[in-house]
């Protein structure tokens, strides 16, 4: 089992739920539903822009703010193979 | 006649020596708020490593920052902390993010915040590398949310 994934994929999958940057502060990139979205969630999702990994513990914190599993990023991971294969 | 003159004059000496300190009591309350300027507490936060990574995480918040050191764990955490805070405390949301938490937060008779006792990811880190306290402090203002 991996340790960490790429953060473009991790970016790319809270991109893919609805979620857009709001603003980056001191090298962490901030991402929430935008304000016309019926989706809302109490916290942040925060992602370190040095770090081209993120630790799989740090995701799996973030997925449960989102609601989401390791299976649902899983399944989008598996799905993005699937498009850059074809 | 001379009496009565005397009473009202003291009378009216007095109302006017009251409504100045009352006009002065009330000025030294309100010069009294911007002292008060929030309420703080500690929450604990623990560092372990995770492939390259070292993480830094506070189980009280369920909140997490990683580098590839320590010290670079605990700065990113303080940042993370500091974005956690404002966006939570922008949105309103602070107080019941902490109470799904299991945090116990008492307003009267003075403000306490009572940490849970249970984590919320259940796990136990066996390889822990440090431990330390962080200070966190809110605003007054937050409580007019």
């Amino acid at each position: 089992m991996p340790t960490a994934y790429k953060t473009r994929l991790w970016i790319a999958y809270i991109l893919s739920l609805g979620l857009v940057h709001k603003r980056t502060t001191s090298s962490h990139f901030v991402y929430d539903y935008p304000t016309t979205s019926a989706k809302s969630i109490n916290r942040p999702i925060i992602v370190e822009q040095n770090w081209d990994m993120i630790p799989v513990d740090h995701i799996n914190r973030s997925l449960r703010v989102l609601g989401k599993t390791m299976k649902d990023f899983k399944t989008f991971i598996q799905s993005q193979d699937k498009g850059s294969k074809k | 006649m001379n009496r009565n003159r005397t009473f009202g004059r003291s009378f009216r000496y007095i109302l006017v020596l009251y409504l100045i300190l009352h006009h002065r009591k009330v000025k030294i309350m309100t010069a009294f708020v911007p002292i008060i300027k929030g309420f703080e507490f500690d929450i604990s936060v623990e560092f372990y490593r995770q492939g390259e990574f070292v993480l830094a995480y506070s189980p009280d918040l369920d909140l997490s920052s990683y580098a590839d050191s320590v010290d670079g764990a605990k700065a990113s955490f303080q940042d993370a902390l500091s974005i956690f805070l404002t966006e939570t405390l922008e949105k309103g949301t602070f107080f019941s993010e902490l109470q799904s938490l299991g945090w116990e937060i008492k307003l009267v008779p003075s403000p306490e915040f009572i940490k849970p006792t249970k984590r919320p990811d259940n796990t136990s880190r066996s390889e822990i590398i440090n431990h330390a306290m962080i200070p966190v402090s809110i605003p007054i203002h937050a409580y007019a949310h």
